[in-house]
């Protein structure tokens, strides 16, 4: 059977699928040029011609050494214990691979690429590894299902060999295939595809309703776990230890629009700063908000009613115009600049942070738009005012905290002497002016040669030291959020007041909708720094140039190509890696969302079809009771026409109605129903009637088995051979007569 | 209908690899194993529901031989119907279950299984276990097991359906040396014997008138085209040799044998009878059989593929543990011109030996069994048997007629 012939080499190509799995991993191509060429070459060595096996002390010399270099790699530091099972399990499943593979060895072959797949989980997160994981799970299934076939097959065989009459004993004796049906190959691949898809839609419900909360850690002590993760998209907390890589995701997020005061479409060549989160309080490598100084307003925002955000008297109206269309749920509301007025295309609550001039959606409904005024480039007015009027208080991060210290000091005073710029602010009152050069020098810095923007750090150790720090004075590679953080840090060193912002920069233009359109991949921090006694400037220190290649339109063919894995592998961390317990939450919300609004519809769609039917037919107020009663009518009669059927269909199984004419078939069918409902009432009873059993050898053997029922059912069967058999039309009493008999044997036979 | 899951080892290390993977998913909160655990979890949920479905869909009929022998392979068939519209079967296995309260066949055979690899949608394919009877009597058959793996080979589901069926076990046939057959056949002319009565036959007996289902090749044409009617050809009846099988299971002469190698010595008896019986029916005889000692009356000698299986059957049915009469009550001299040939367990058994008419029955012991078959045949595996017996004749002959212990 071709389907068995197929098993070793499927079982070989997922074997070869779990290293290739475990290698990409570990990132480790020594060890996967080695062990995809020994696998593939074990095919040639042991079904080859020849089919050489590796003789069993061999293989036992083998595993000893295998688990020699274990004990090596257990006591050379780090102690990288899943690392070191998988490499185990590798040099385990090449050995087998090399041996004489019966159906036992095969399973256990499985097993091992299992585990090697399972180590893979706990090294990495990546696409790759999770495309190989995806291709592993499918292929495993199907040789999953085709072993059972195979290990079946041969056991048979086996016995069959051992029989002293065996075919290769007894030369009369022929050797005899499985006994299989027809198309079996067509069927096997069907149901493996179905149990493919039904499991793979079990396993995604599984992975979406798991509770990702519990557990979180129990045995980390224990068991520590390097895994290699990427992340991608604004977040309004900055992890700088969460993600050991940043892909860029093409999802759109959002689009804006902006028009200027004269209501013409605003289009800059420059990169347009979104400000989302600003994130003053650092600890440990993770940017989070401070506490709110000042107050916070709420806005109980009607549709389409603009509001002003900040004192009430406004310098000027606001000359620049942004409306923003949501793809996304989102709470964080996105301004360029400080927002001004706010407007909102629903009804919707909104907050307002004064201090650092952000805006929250502060309602759980969905966020669908919204349209912002702002100050093209605000002057110190108009930022005391949209601050209400409260100093900005400081950087929140408690002094042990901070990332800078004296070395970071020394940095800064460095690039300042080299600058020329004096490390303290002359006028101490007024240090607006020399912060912003002393930025500057360090924005100037950052953008040097000296840095390199990566958004792979994987292969980067740090140890303890904190990121930042490892990031300006050890590594100085990083992506944007190092930058900033880097730029912060200097600022702090020289008590300079800054921030860390972050949000997206909208660089790509559709012209034909004069829209900008900003994607994950567009999420970009940055650092505002205090240019006036409420007024914060951008600075960026990430390169220029790596902003400029946000906007894809330029982008070559390999690049197209690179831009496609990226464009997965974002949604694959976005959609899957980062899937968490909020992530859980907002599916359930959305689904709360998505039902109630369609069943609300179809309430409505109902009511309203009912009020039309009512007014068409001038019914009044009466007619809806009127319209229920059809209604509750029309129910009972689908009910009644389904039952209907299958007791039409139940008497014309049971009578063999099949190649009776169908004037003959109709007749039987309305007078014979009552020889089915004694089958039932019999069968109810423990006396089925079997298949092959003629109707009156049943009722003799009722007679045997149940004699007080016996003569119900000999006159029951009699009636039903005179119209069955003999042709004769039933008279009605006759057929009621024939009811009543079944009820009563249903009563002898409950009866105790 | 009984239904079950059974939870063995693999279920325990499939439920152990996937606690483990869910807390190390748990504990480094890594959605690449949630997903893994999501999908074990569902290879657990669909090994359940898909075996059962299947299963539920099996009809199987067990269709058994008309008899057994013993070491020869007996082959039951399994008559598998998949009454699922859509759902095809793979990999089921089918056993029997022992019977508690009649005489179960694992008392006479190993277990042996039946394996079906697939059954489409609404087909029907036939399974086959091939048992190998180690002793002879009477066998009983009731449930019939099907399981199942598939798919995942985690949890097996099996349903085990009521089927009684009864098969006889014929006793262990030898391959008998020549000569014993030409020595037990009645002394006569060489040649198949005639009888004068009409038969079915090859010889010219005469000619009578043609009767409704005559063959045409029977129809004498040159007579007939003579007169106005149609003339048959009457053909003689053969008349082939008659030996009548005595099987003596009166209590044995030799009390200092007995247990278990008396009881064996009265199987190879048995087994030495169904020989001669098998032989002389493939050689043409007629055949009667008595058995002394129990309660069944003697067959008549006959000659039909029927009358031997009956006789098989006689024998297979012998219940060596029921009470057994010493006292001869049956006539072994045959009235009609046969051969007697009486077959003891142990010794010759002087007053079955008087009462046989001297010197024209031959009497064989279950001892002399090495010396009366080919050596090449099935051998025989008992200790008592396979040791020379110390009154055997020492030439490979049979028995002098009337030999008495």
């Amino acid at each position: 059977m071709s389907l068995l012939r197929s098993f070793p080499i499927a079982a070989l190509a997922l074997t070869l699928l779990s290293i290739v799995g475990f290698c990409a991993a570990e990132e480790s191509v020594e060890l996967l040029l080695v062990a995809t060429t020994l696998t593939a070459l074990s095919w040639y060595v042991t079904e080859g011609p020849r089919g050489r096996t590796l003789p069993r002390w061999v293989s036992n010399l083998l595993v000893l050494a295998a688990g020699l270099s274990v004990v090596v790699d257990l006591l050379i530091p780090p102690n990288d214990i899943a690392g070191v099972l998988g490499r185990f399990s590798v040099w385990l499943t090449l050995i087998k691979l090399y041996e004489r593979r019966t159906a036992r060895d095969h399973a256990h072959l499985m097993g091992l690429s299992l585990l090697l797949m399972i180590v893979g989980c706990l090294r990495t997160q990546e696409l790759l590894f999770g495309i190989v994981l995806v291709l592993y799970v499918l292929l495993g299934l199907y040789v999953l299902l085709l072993y059972q076939l195979y290990a079946a097959r041969e056991a048979e065989t086996l016995t069959r060999r051992a029989a002293p009459d065996a075919p290769g004993l007894d030369p009369f004796r022929v050797a005899r295939g499985p006994t299989i049906g027809r198309h079996v190959g067509l069927q096997f691949r069907l149901l493996a595809v179905a149990i493919a898809t039904i499991g793979l839609t079990l396993s995604a419900v599984m992975f979406v309703i798991f509770p990702r909360t519990v557990g979180r850690g129990m045995l980390v002590a224990h068991l520590p776990l390097p895994v290699r993760s990427a992340v991608s998209g604004y977040a309004d907390e900055v992890d700088l230890d969460a993600g050991t890589r940043i892909n860029e995701s093409r999802r759109v997020v959002l689009d804006l629009q902006i028009t200027d005061a004269e209501g013409r479409r605003v289009h800059r060549e420059g990169p347009i700063y979104l400000r989302g989160a600003v994130l003053d309080r650092y600890e440990t490598g993770r940017w989070s908000r401070g506490p709110t100084v000042g107050g916070r307003q709420i806005h109980e925002m009607l549709a389409h009613v603009a509001v002003r955000l900040g004192t009430d008297f406004v310098p000027a109206a606001p000359d620049l115009r942004q409306v923003y269309r949501f793809r996304d749920d989102t709470s964080t509301v996105f301004t360029i600049g400080p927002p001004a007025s706010l407007t909102s295309e629903t009804p919707h609550r909104f907050e307002y942070l004064p201090s650092t001039h952000t805006l929250r959606s502060a309602d759980p409904a969905y966020l669908y738009g919204y349209t912002i005024g702002s100050y093209d480039k605000p002057n110190e007015t108009q930022w005391a005012s949209l601050a209400r009027r409260v100093e900005p208080a400081p950087a929140h991060t408690p002094a042990a905290n901070r990332p800078g210290g004296p070395r970071i000091r020394r940095l800064a005073h460095t690039l300042l002497g080299r600058a020329g710029v004096p490390t303290t602010p002359p006028d101490a009152d007024e240090p607006w002016h020399w912060n912003l050069l002393a930025a500057r020098v360090f924005r100037t810095y950052l953008r040097s040669d000296a840095f390199r923007y990566t958004l792979d750090l994987s292969d980067v150790v740090r140890g303890d030291t904190d990121p930042v720090v490892h990031f300006l004075l050890e590594d100085r590679q990083g992506h944007c959020e190092f930058f900033a953080s880097g730029l912060v840090a200097l600022c702090d060193a020289v008590a300079i007041d800054a921030r860390l912002v972050t949000g997206y920069v909208a660089r790509e233009y559709d012209a034909a909708a004069e829209r900008y359109i900003i994607r994950d991949a567009h999420a970009h921090a940055w650092t505002e720094v205090r240019g006036g006694p409420f007024s914060y400037l951008v600075i960026d220190p990430t390169p220029p140039s790596i902003l400029a290649s946000l906007n894809t339109a330029d982008l070559a063919l390999t690049d197209r190509f690179e831009w496609l894995y990226e464009r997965l592998e974002g949604n694959w961390t976005s959609g899957i890696i980062q899937f968490d317990g909020r992530s859980q939450a907002e599916l359930l919300v959305q689904l709360d969302r998505g039902w109630s609004r369609r069943t609300s519809a179809l309430v409505q769609g109902v009511t309203g079809w009912m009020a039309r039917v009512n007014r068409g037919f001038h019914l009044g107020p009466a007619g809806y009771i009127w319209l229920g009663i059809v209604g509750i009518a029309g129910v009972i009669a689908i009910i009644a026409v389904i039952k209907l059927v299958r007791r039409y269909r139940v008497i014309r199984r049971t009578l063999h109605l099949d190649l009776v004419p169908a004037k003959e078939s109709g007749r039987l069918i309305r007078q014979l129903g009552f020889y089915p409902d004694m089958l039932d009432v019999l069968r109810r009873s423990g006396l089925a009637k079997p298949a092959w059993q003629p109707p009156l050898t049943f009722a003799t053997a009722i007679a045997t088995a149940q004699p007080h029922a016996a003569d119900l059912v000999n006159e029951i069967s009699g009636l039903y051979y005179d119209a069955r058999f003999a042709r004769r039309r039933l008279r009605g009493e006759e057929v009621t007569r024939a009811a009543e008999l079944v009820r009563a044997l249903d009563r002898v036979l409950r009866r105790p | 209908m009984k239904r079950r899951y059974h939870l063995r080892w693999p279920f325990l290390i499939y439920c152990v690899l996937t606690l483990l993977v869910a807390l190390a998913a748990m504990n480094g909160g890594l959605n690449l194993l949630y997903w893994v655990f999501g999908v074990m979890v569902s290879g657990l949920l669909l090994s359940g529901t898909v075996s059962g479905a299947m299963m539920m869909g099996l009809r199987v009929r067990r269709t058994l031989p008309a008899h057994g022998v013993v070491d020869q392979p007996l082959v039951v068939r399994y008559i598998v119907n998949n009454r699922r519209r859509l759902l095809p079967v793979f990999n089921v296995h089918f056993e029997e279950c022992v019977v508690a309260d009649r005489p179960s066949w694992d008392r006479l055979m190993s277990a042996a299984r039946a394996s079906v690899m697939h059954i489409g949608p609404r087909e029907i394919v036939h399974g086959e276990a091939e048992f190998r009877p180690t002793r002879r009597g009477e066998a009983w058959f009731d449930g019939v097991r099907m399981w199942t793996t598939f798919p995942f080979g985690i949890i097996r589901k099996s349903i085990t359906r009521s089927q009684p069926q009864r098969l006889l076990v014929h006793p262990r046939l030898y391959v008998l040396r020549r000569k014993v057959l030409d020595a037990i056949a009645p002394p006569g002319a060489v040649g198949l014997k005639i009888t004068a009565q009409a038969g079915s036959g090859d010889d010219y007996y005469g000619l009578r008138e043609f009767r409704p289902g005559d063959s045409m090749r029977h129809i004498a044409w040159k007579r007939t085209a003579n007169r106005d009617e149609l003339i048959s050809i009457e053909r003689t009846r053969p008349n082939p040799p008659r030996i009548r099988v005595v099987l003596d299971l009166t209590s044995p002469a030799d009390e200092s044998t007995s247990g278990d190698a008396l009881r064996e010595l009265e199987e190879q008896a048995i087994s030495l009878a169904a020989s001669i019986v098998h032989a002389a029916d493939f050689a043409g005889f007629e055949i009667g059989l008595t058995i002394l000692g129990t309660d069944r009356l003697p067959i008549a000698i006959r000659r039909s593929h029927w009358h031997c299986n009956r006789l098989m059957a006689a024998l297979a049915a012998i219940d060596l543990e029921s009470p057994r009469s010493t006292v001869r009550t049956q006539p072994i001299v045959e009235p009609s011109r046969a051969g007697v040939v009486v077959v003891h367990p142990d010794r010759v058994n002087p007053a079955v030996a008087t009462s046989s008419g001297g010197g024209e029955a031959w009497h064989f012991t279950a001892r002399q069994l090495p010396h009366l078959v080919v050596a090449t045949a099935t051998p025989v595996t008992t200790a008592s048997a396979a040791g020379a017996p110390s009154d055997a004749p020492e030439r490979s002959e049979p028995c002098e007629p009337g030999t008495a212990a």
